[in-house]
């Protein structure tokens, strides 16, 4: 049967590196193929090709047969590809419905909008979504948003379907139901592309998988005939195991508490209501929960960056409600941001004044006034190289490094004693491992562990379940800032942790 | 809000394009507009300026350089130095270079000096006010070369600047007078206005002999005080402003006849359109011949040829007699024979001098036409003086607080004339000045200097 | 995501490049001051000048003693307010209103003049370091007062500068036109004329030496602030990203509000230059746009302090060159500012080109 996508050694060049290095890639009707990879990989530059986002240096793309040239987005969705982006591409204050046929080419200069409403809805139903045309795009969560997005590439009548990471915006049910549809369409004759680095819905939802590493395709398989394991090896070059055998849980004194914590989000609306919650010495405590429930708020409110409008901070028995992020700093708290390659990094400065973004301010590194680059510059070398940051020097900019080399940048200041003496007390981490390849996550873990065992307190935000479930010794659930259940090790499994990340918990 | 039909361009990828396509175009549109539009712009000042007027080939030639504040196509201030500057080329008579620098800003004429003593200059004429300073500075830097500047009080001669430097204005406050007489002459409401650059001692004393040339006239005629407002635009050139300005007199305050300080023909304009709508508005000329602006309003005017005073400077500095002079050019300096002619041969209304009348609108009544000759001529000689009870018809002058000013037999002086802070009482708004609750609103005790004694003798002496 | 513009010829991207070296930095500024001149030389020849003659002329200006001095004296107050405008342009504080902090410092420094000459409180020896003070505090705190608004109030800065550009200038014109005027000036809007000893060439005989000198120094000062100071590296942090500034700890009010009052100082010590170095007094109108030019000069020079001076003293000379063009070749005003228009305009091409690329694609769309 004729692949109704077909690339033939595409090449990609961008300055310093080849992002697509004779990459040959097929698509047939009716499967849900899962494009894997670390980030980095290629796999989305790839998927931008296709798009018509980026041109290749070299290489042919077939469409149902045909030999195209995709010129812009314009022409791929004429030839009937669409792709759902990481971010979503909607206008927030207009319709679910002036979304979707916007763009829409059709003879005429009037609108039937009832029509169009009416066939959407007929859609979306197909898929077994509930989506009102007519709701205003803000008003919409985000699996609801991801849906928009599908609607729009489906009305347009695609039949090639690109989805970048599509899950890590969804809950568990979402996901479900999205695996769902894509089943659907697969049925249908459609082709889905799955872009991910998860195994786990790889196994779940594709028919066949290519690893792609460093640019290169390195195997495309039948899913029937893989295992987690062997794709993993595909993935990072090696058998990347994760162990965390032999870790004792003996917590010691409580560094920090907060209680009856609240605290309104940027919309001015409350985004944490009345959170009591206690980390201890020496253990991890897990706050599992779909994003934007008040974790971040939590953690920024913890570490001075949010005003509490209620309740109370204890950072090692002193009162640090409201104090300044600086005062808390000088209390032992390290803080890796959500994002922090957006919110923790600054790209543009040295990798050195990265390291000391917040130490700079104290001695050996400067006096009152003076700093003391000398010191920096050599304490910067040790960090690198116990850090293992890959990068060409301390002099170069961050923004030369890749995603995990900035975490392990982040991860050397906050948590290497650059300020006061030893470790720090509380080490609150938000989504420390969000968009990580294995081998940089697998490096946070064992970071984290490490200091658990050397007795710091961990408060460790995720929404990756698994990831949770393995590292903390105890899991608080929020949902819609408020803690909905405190679960020990062991004693929590997915399906309860997914009751109380829903409205549907008994909390 | 449901709104189910709507014109589908609000919605489609089309109107993207349509956008993008009218911005490149109304981009290169602009561009083109505005290549265009600067090319006209520039053109005319591309024509060579330096003239060179070599009579004897052996002789080295006399280098003279100038210094404009503005452009020399602005009809103006500079458009008059430049054309004293080729009139004084054409008679010197001797091999002469000039060239001139246009549109110095005042803090860069240091540069527009050296570079002109670059170019081997003997005499250097910086022409705006704001250049004193620093000329007083480079004739102290280069004792052998020569210096005027106009329109400022430093000189040798005057003791503040080096023997090289001298100082020259021309002088229009007699001028100011005459214009005066003509506009009491034709003033039907009775109401005469005045559109001001700045408070300063010069525009104070043109009001003021503008304003006592007016009421003489229509007293005389009605046997009532002239009114006179003033609108100041605190700008030396500002075509825009002297417009609304005098059109603000005209309606506003039932103003006729409108005399300025301002660079540009602007008022005289006005005063033309409500002539050509059979509103009797009249205006004058300023510092060049503007009759083509108005030719129905214009009344008559205050004319400068500088020409005569660089002659003077280019001889001395050729025949090395030099001496340092501070020049204040009036009615009947620079012409061979200064002796007052019967009104019949006046000379009133044609080229003399340094400053001289413009031509008189035959609108003026033939009496009074006759009467402004006869005060040219007695001007010629100082036999009259506007600033005199005789300019004010045998009345004290008063300013605005009622205190006699000038009475008896007085006369202004230069010194009164040159530091002049009152308006004559026939002017209806006050002068602009800091008063004394507005000191107070700076609480800060050195904005104001009570104790002057103490002041150490700097700035100007005489 | 790259800006793109789509046209039936084809496609032109404009994408962010990820590295430029030094050495090709280099050679991209070198070649847009050469096809500069090539465009200037064009027009010469095209309104019938030679071009050879007018390169030799504005040559001229950085050669010939006397005209160099010049050069450097218009320069120095551009170096000084551009040097603070790279403290705030480095701490992302769009400052424009170095004009205002200039006529600030120029009124700060007759103050000073003025108190000594009526008052005689202090020995004249203390004038020049006092003014050099008062007119670097009162620059800053024209500076600081938007520094507050935006801090505590997230006001604009670029409208708080820029407005209070006018107060400080109509202020000039109210002390000069009144409580500061001289009283022997004729009426004339100016205020006394400062003694020998509150002059820049008091120090070493030519302000140009004196300036060039503090020039010098602030640079030293401003580069040692940047670079090895605790406040410099805050500066460039919360320039880089406020949300990273505060999370790192910093108090970003304290340091917006110093880095707006250092700005400021600098552009009021410029004031001082022209009073004190040029003028000799204060008047209305003292600055021709010095404090604008100066936003060209700090962006000119990628906010480096050494190249902020070595810009400065090429616009200084430009300036000059105009006046030699005007006087040797019969080149209107008009025109030479157009050559250095032009010439500006190919180096700021080349500064974008740095940090972009755009590309091209042939092709119509299908």
């Amino acid at each position: 049967m004729e692949p109704l996508v077909k690339l033939r050694g595409i090449v990609k060049r961008f300055p310093g590196v080849v992002a697509n290095d004779r990459v040959d890639f097929k698509l047939r009707r009716g499967e849900v193929h899962a494009l894997l990879g670390e980030n980095g990989a290629g796999k989305t530059t790839l998927m931008n090709i296709l798009y018509g986002l980026y041109q290749p240096n070299e290489g042919e793309i077939y469409v149902k047969g045909r030999k195209v040239r995709l010129r812009s987005p314009r022409d791929a969705i004429d030839l009937g590809i669409g792709m759902v982006h990481q971010n979503f591409r909607l206008i927030e204050p207009h319709t679910v419905l002036e979304n979707i046929i916007l763009g829409l080419r059709e003879p005429g200069i009037r609108i039937d909008f009832e029509r169009h409403a009416e066939r959407i809805r007929l859609l979306a139903e197909k898929y077994g979504w509930r989506i009102d045309p007519w709701m205003r795009v803000w008003q919409l969560s985000a699996g609801e948003k991801q849906q928009v997005e599908l609607l729009k590439i489906l009305y347009r009548g695609a039949d090639i379907l690109i989805l970048d990471e599509p899950t890590s915006v969804l809950t568990p049910h979402e996901t479900r139901m999205l695996f769902k549809a894509l089943r659907r369409m697969a049925g249908e004759g459609k082709g889905v592309i799955f872009i991910t680095h998860k195994l786990g819905e790889v196994m779940e939802i594709s028919d066949r998988v290519t690893v792609m590493r460093r640019g290169r395709v390195v195997v495309t398989k039948s899913t029937k005939e893989t295992s987690p394991e062997e794709l993993a090896y595909y993935m990072v070059g090696r058998s990347a195991t994760l162990d965390f055998g032999g870790v004792e849980f003996a917590p010691g004194e409580v560094v920090a508490e907060v209680i009856d914590l609240e605290a309104l989000s940027d919309k001015g609306v409350p985004a944490l209501r009345k959170v009591s919650l206690a980390v201890r010495s020496g253990e991890i405590l897990g706050i599992a929960g779909v994003s934007g429930n008040g974790q971040v708020e939590l953690a920024e409110v913890i570490v001075g960056l949010r005003k509490a409008t209620g309740g109370k901070v204890i950072i090692s028995g002193i009162d640090a409600t409201n104090k300044s992020t600086r005062e808390i700093i000088e209390l032992g708290v390290a803080y890796i941001p959500p994002e922090s390659v957006r919110w923790g990094i600054i790209p543009e400065m040295r990798v050195v004044d990265n390291l000391f973004l917040k130490a700079y301010r104290y001695p050996p590194y400067s006096s009152k006034l003076i700093l003391n680059w000398g010191r920096m510059f050599e304490k910067a070398e040790e960090l690198v190289k116990e850090y293992e940051i890959v990068t060409p020097s301390v002099h170069a900019k961050a923004r030369s490094l890749s995603g995990g080399n900035l975490q392990r940048l982040v991860l050397a200041r906050e948590l290497s004693g650059l300020i006061g003496e030893g470790i720090p007390k509380l080490i609150v981490a938000a989504y420390p491992t969000k968009g990580l390849d294995v081998r940089a996550t697998n490096f946070v873990h064992k970071t984290l562990l490490r200091y658990r065992r050397l007795g710091a307190g961990i408060l460790f935000i995720s929404e990756d379940l698994d990831e949770i479930m393995m590292l903390s010794d105890r899991i608080a659930v929020m949902f819609e800032g408020r803690i909905t259940g405190l679960l020990e090790r062991g004693k929590a499994d997915k399906e309860k942790l997914g009751l109380l990340m829903s409205e549907t918990a008994p909390s | 809000m449901r709104s189910a039909r709507i014109s589908r361009r609000r919605f489609l990828g089309v109107a993207k394009e349509a956008a993008i396509g009218g911005v490149v175009a109304a981009g290169l549109a602009g561009a083109v507009a505005g290549y265009l539009g600067g090319a006209s712009s520039v053109a005319p000042e591309t024509k060579t300026v330096t003239e060179t007027v070599t009579r004897k080939a052996e002789a080295k030639p006399l280098k003279v350089g100038y210094v404009y504040v503005g452009p020399v196509g602005d009809y103006g201030w500079s458009y008059g130095h430049d054309r004293g500057r080729k009139w004084a080329d054409e008679r010197f008579g001797l091999p002469i270079e000039s060239f001139y620098l246009e549109k110095v800003p005042e803090a860069e004429v240091g540069g527009a000096i050296e570079t002109l003593i670059g170019k081997g200059a003997d005499l250097i004429i910086t022409t705006s006010f704001g250049y004193m300073d620093q000329t007083a500075e480079y004739a102290e830097k280069y004792p052998d070369k020569y210096f005027v500047h106009i329109s400022g009080y430093r000189s040798g001669a005057a003791g503040n600047a080096p023997q090289n430097m001298s100082a020259a204005f021309a002088e229009f406050y007699q001028l100011y007078y005459l214009n005066g007489l003509a506009a009491g002459a034709v003033t039907e409401s009775g109401v005469v206005g005045y559109v001001a650059a700045f408070p300063i001692p010069e525009v104070v004393r043109h009001i003021n002999a503008f304003v006592l040339g007016a009421n003489y006239a229509y007293k005389k005629r009605t046997g009532k005080n002239i009114k006179a407002h003033v609108e100041w635009i605190f700008n030396w050139v500002a075509p825009d402003k002297a417009r609304s300005a005098a059109i603000a007199l005209i309606e506003e305050k039932n103003c006729d006849v409108l005399a300025f300080t301002e660079d540009t023909p602007s008022v005289l304009q006005v005063a033309e359109e409500y002539q050509k709508k059979e509103k009797k508005v009249w205006s004058f000329s300023h510092y060049s011949d503007m009759r083509e602006y108005g030719p129905k309003a214009h009344l008559t005017g205050q004319i400068a040829n500088w020409g005569p005073i660089y002659l003077d400077f280019y001889r001395m500095v050729s025949t090395k007699s030099w001496i340092s002079v501070d020049i204040w050019g009036r009615i009947g300096d620079y012409i061979p024979y200064r002796w007052r002619k019967p009104v019949e041969e006046s000379t009133a209304g044609q080229p003399e001098g340094v400053v001289y009348l413009a031509p008189l609108n035959q609108a003026i009544p033939e009496e009074w036409r006759a009467e402004i000759k006869r005060r040219y001529e007695e001007m010629k000689e100082l036999l009259f003086e506007p600033f005199s009870v005789e300019g004010n018809l045998g009345e004290p002058i008063r300013d605005q607080s009622g205190e006699v000013r000038i009475s008896g037999s007085e006369r202004a002086d230069h010194q009164m004339l040159w530091s002049m802070d009152w308006l004559v009482e026939y002017v209806e708004e006050p002068l602009p000045k800091v008063k004394e609750p507005l000191r107070q609103a700076f609480p800060l005790p050195f904005l104001y200097f009570p104790r002057l004694g103490r002041c150490s003798g700097l700035g100007a002496t005489r | 995501m790259p800006t793109k513009i789509e046209t039936r010829l084809g496609t032109i991207r404009i994408e962010r490049r990820l590295t430029y070296s030094r050495l090709a930095s280099a050679a991209t500024t070198l070649t847009a001051f050469l096809l500069s001149l090539l465009v200037v030389a064009v027009i010469l020849r095209v309104i019938g000048l030679d071009p050879a003659r007018a390169f030799a002329v504005i040559g001229e200006v950085f050669l010939v003693p006397r005209l160099l001095s010049e050069s450097v004296k218009q320069s120095i107050p551009i170096c000084l307010s551009a040097l603070g405008l790279a403290i705030a342009f480095k701490m992302n504080y769009w400052n424009i209103g170095a004009e205002g902090q200039i006529y600030m410092g120029m009124i700060a420094a007759t103050g000073v003049v003025l108190l000594h000459a009526y008052y005689n409180l202090f020995h004249e020896s203390m004038l020049l370091p006092l003014m050099t003070i008062a007119s670097f505090i009162l620059g800053g705190a024209w500076c600081l007062i938007t520094g507050i608004l935006k801090a505590k109030l997230n006001v604009n800065e670029i409208l708080t500068t820029l407005m209070l550009n006018y107060v400080a200038i109509l202020l000039v014109d109210y002390l000069v036109h009144g409580p500061w005027r001289d009283p022997k000036g004729y009426g004339f809007p100016l205020s006394i004329e400062f003694p020998d000893q509150a002059k820049l060439q008091f120090l070493f005989g030519s302000p140009a030496c004196t300036g060039l000198l503090v020039a010098v120094v602030a640079a030293a000062l401003v580069f040692c602030v940047l670079d090895y100071t605790r406040l410099g590296f805050e500066i460039k942090v919360v320039g880089q990203s406020l949300r990273v500034a505060r999370y790192a700890g910093m108090n970003v009010s304290k340091i917006i509000l110093l880095g707006s009052f250092l700005s400021g100082g600098l552009a009021g010590v410029g004031g001082l230059s022209i009073v004190s170095g040029i003028i000799g007094r204060l008047r209305p109108g003292a600055s021709p746009g010095y404090g604008y030019t100066a936003i060209i000069v700090a962006s000119l020079a990628g906010l480096n302090p050494w190249l902020v001076v070595a810009a400065s003293i090429f616009f200084g000379g430009l300036l000059t060159a105009g006046g030699a063009l005007q006087a040797s070749m019969n080149i209107p005003r008009a025109a030479t500012q157009m050559i250095q228009a032009i010439i500006f305009l190919f180096i700021l091409v080349g500064e974008f080109l740095k940090r972009y690329r755009i590309v091209f694609e042939r092709g119509g769309r299908t």
